[in-house]
């Protein structure tokens, strides 16, 4: 595969997500044997990563889901997955695949669903009907086998902030069961990657929040987990450093890695291979997002989210 | 075992990161118990006594000395009109009247037998024991010196009776130090390992451990060895003051102390545990934890001896880990009690422990 950079004259670091210029257009297209296509937008005049030199005009082909399930298993399955808190149904028998390798989106509106269903999905809560599959192994059978596949990064920071950024590693390092000396290489690379090397020995609690979420992140992949998940890992960051952690999020993603993420921030959204809507429990909407945006007749994400999650209100839509 | 080295190494560093934790636990310990043991004694000194003297005798002089002098009275009024003392007692001038009838020595000399009465202010029930105790003594005493000296009839006393043969030298510090130990110790280390699992929780790092593969015991076991390694340092600190400051004496094995310490830690550990797999906010921890510690630590037989509470009081107490500690230092260091004389309470702490960490491994939840 060849990999090929390209900066646009006019090309500045800094600069707002919006439109997809000429001669770039975003395109989905995974082979079952290994990733061919990753053309990403970064944002508007800035960063234009293109990975590929294959003519954008080539059909992709991404499996189907009957394919996918004979050929390639998906790497996160459920089936009407359900959860009730007393009558209120928090998730609502939803059912949906993720590939390996895949970005997955996870929108939808506050108290919507998605935290709950995320949580079903890594074992931090008992699903009251339906079942998951990931990483290979049933949440619900073997709970012990997902953990040890996947990566989880919560809402909320949940590094230790009073220990080090080298002992938070270790620590989880530690409990992931990698060697000593396996714990030691790889904090030299994360503090290497996220040019932290500086403030190795310095508590977390004093690094801004940004850092904190790359950190996170990269705690979170620390044991090579196939799945991660990461539930709004960029509220309060600021924009540079978001655009660094998706930066993070693609990396990954090129590695094979499976990437499910929760957001608010419909720019993130568009930066996903598929996106799936959740609306009262139920997901309304799933598909890439330039198929939801030409299923709703809109030209941004902004505009889908807002009709699916309102559907009784007309839309004004700002950008 | 080594995913539980990195969780009670990771623990240690928190403990030692934190600016109030440490010192809470190494001062508190010191604080408390000279605090508690200088303050919280029941030595009384000083009772005010007022003498009403109707028989204006020798003997009768001789016996208010003995009172003034005993360190325990000092005179505060002294009239003919025992309605005057029972003003007197009213407004709190005085805490307690000695009244001695007009017949005092007469009777004493002729019949061998006389009275006195004593009357004491009991809105304080243990100071106005006390006090009839001390007096108590000082009457014995005097009849006994008066009957040999004097001439009296024959086998002559001073109707009086009142036993006070419990600590004599009435030196509460020895009795109250080890117990107040043992409070501290447990009070201390129950709050400390409720508030940090519930820390854990508000800060989302239980959450966190808990989407990785750690299993219930390891997460337990590395909570539980920082703990429990804290206790055993805070009774040795305790035990220190104890000995440099009060001379409490140590009669006992210091071993059987610290291997008695090491099942009696578990046990705490194990109720804070359980505590915090209930809270959700460390506030709601607090609130439990107080209402188990209060009822603990007011029953455990510091303040109150266990043997006179109510007999379902006493089976209810079964149940109250901090009175088998108080029970166990007072036997080992003051009496000292070998493993032999011991063992049943060993025993008890031993189940005590075994079920309160079951219970709080099983009801801890990884998942919701």
């Amino acid at each position: 595969m060849k990999v090929v950079f390209r900066w646009p004259a006019t090309a500045s670091r800094l600069g707002a997500v919006g439109t997809i210029p000429p001669g770039f257009t975003r395109s989905y297209s995974y082979s079952t044997a290994s990733r061919l296509v990753t053309h990403r937008l970064f944002s508007k005049g800035s960063i234009y990563l293109y990975l590929d030199d294959r003519p954008t005009d080539q059909p992709t082909n991404r499996p189907t889901d009957q394919q996918t399930n004979r050929l390639n298993m998906n790497i996160i399955e459920t089936h009407s997955l359900t959860k009730k808190f007393g009558d209120f149904k928090a998730v609502d028998a939803i059912s949906f695949g993720v590939e390996k390798g895949e970005i997955f989106g996870f929108l939808g509106a506050n108290g919507a669903g998605k935290t709950t269903a995320l949580k079903m999905l890594i074992g931090l809560l008992k699903p009251t009907g339906g079942s998951a599959m990931v990483a290979g192994y049933d949440v619900e059978k073997h709970p012990d086998q997902v953990k040890r596949r996947i990566g989880y990064m919560s809402q909320k920071f949940s590094l230790y902030e009073d220990l080090t950024i080298t002992e938070n590693v270790r620590l989880f390092g530690g409990i992931y069961g990698l060697p000593t000396t396996e714990i030691k290489e790889k904090t030299a690379k994360l503090l290497d990657r996220l040019e932290l090397a500086p403030y190795a020995k310095r508590l977390v609690s004093e690094i801004p929040l940004g850092w904190r979420q790359k950190l996170a992140f990269s705690v979170a992949m620390l044991h090579d987990p196939g799945v991660v998940f990461l539930d709004e890992p960029t509220s309060g960051v600021d924009p540079l450093t978001r655009r660094q952690f998706w930066d993070m999020i693609y990396e990954a993603a090129h590695a094979g890695v499976t990437l499910m993420v929760t957001t608010h921030y419909m720019d993130e959204a568009e930066y996903c291979d598929r996106v799936s809507i959740m609306v009262d429990g139920r997901i309304e909407a799933l598909d890439t997002p330039g198929a939801l945006k030409k299923q709703f007749g809109t030209t941004t994400m902004d505009e889908v989210f807002t009709r699916l999650a309102r559907p009784d209100q007309k839309v004004n839509h700002v950008d | 075992m080594r995913t539980v080295f990195f969780l009670v190494q990771k623990e240690f560093l928190q403990i030692i990161r934190n600016r109030t934790m440490l010192p809470v636990m190494l001062v508190m310990p010191v604080v408390q118990t000279l605090l508690l043991s200088f303050a919280a004694n029941y030595e009384i000194k000083n009772l005010a006594l007022c003498v009403v003297d109707h028989d204006l005798s020798p003997m009768s002089r001789q016996l208010v000395g003995k009172f003034t002098g005993s360190g325990y009275f000092k005179l505060s009024e002294s009239t003919f009109s025992r309605s005057e003392a029972d003003v007197s007692l009213a407004r709190e001038r005085s805490d307690m009247i000695l009244e001695i009838p007009p017949d005092f020595e007469r009777n004493f000399m002729r019949e061998g037998k006389t009275g006195i009465s004593l009357t004491a202010n009991a809105i304080n029930a243990s100071k106005a024991g006390l006090g009839m105790g001390y007096a108590g003594n000082i009457v014995r005493d005097f009849s006994s010196t008066i009957s040999t000296t004097s001439g009296a009839a024959p086998g002559a006393r001073i109707n009086m009776t009142y036993s006070n043969w419990y600590n004599p030298k009435l030196d509460y510090k020895a009795f109250m130090v080890p117990g107040i130990l043992g409070e501290i110790v447990a009070l201390i280390i129950c709050f400390l390992t409720a508030l940090n699992l519930v820390r854990e929780r508000e800060m989302g790092t239980m959450e966190q451990l808990n989407v990785t593969p750690v299993k219930k015991w390891q997460f337990i076991l590395g909570k539980l060895l920082p703990f429990w390694a804290l206790a055993m340092v805070m009774m040795a600190v305790g035990l220190t003051v104890g000995w440099l400051v009060f001379r409490i004496p140590m009669v006992g094995s210091l071993w059987l102390v610290f291997a008695y310490t090491l099942f009696f830690a578990p046990a705490m550990l194990g109720i804070g545990f359980l505590i915090s797999n209930f809270s959700e906010t460390q506030q709601q921890a607090m609130f439990t934890a107080w209402f188990f510690l209060l009822i603990f630590i007011l029953m455990c037989g510091l303040f109150t001896p266990v043997d006179s509470m109510p007999q379902w009081a006493q089976w209810l107490n079964m149940l109250n880990p901090v009175q088998y500690f108080v029970a166990f230092m007072r036997q080992v260091l003051l009496k000292g009690a070998t493993f032999a004389d011991v063992q049943q309470n060993f025993y008890s702490v031993l189940t005590y422990a075994t079920v309160v960490n079951g219970l709080a491994v099983w009801t801890y939840r990884k998942r919701n």
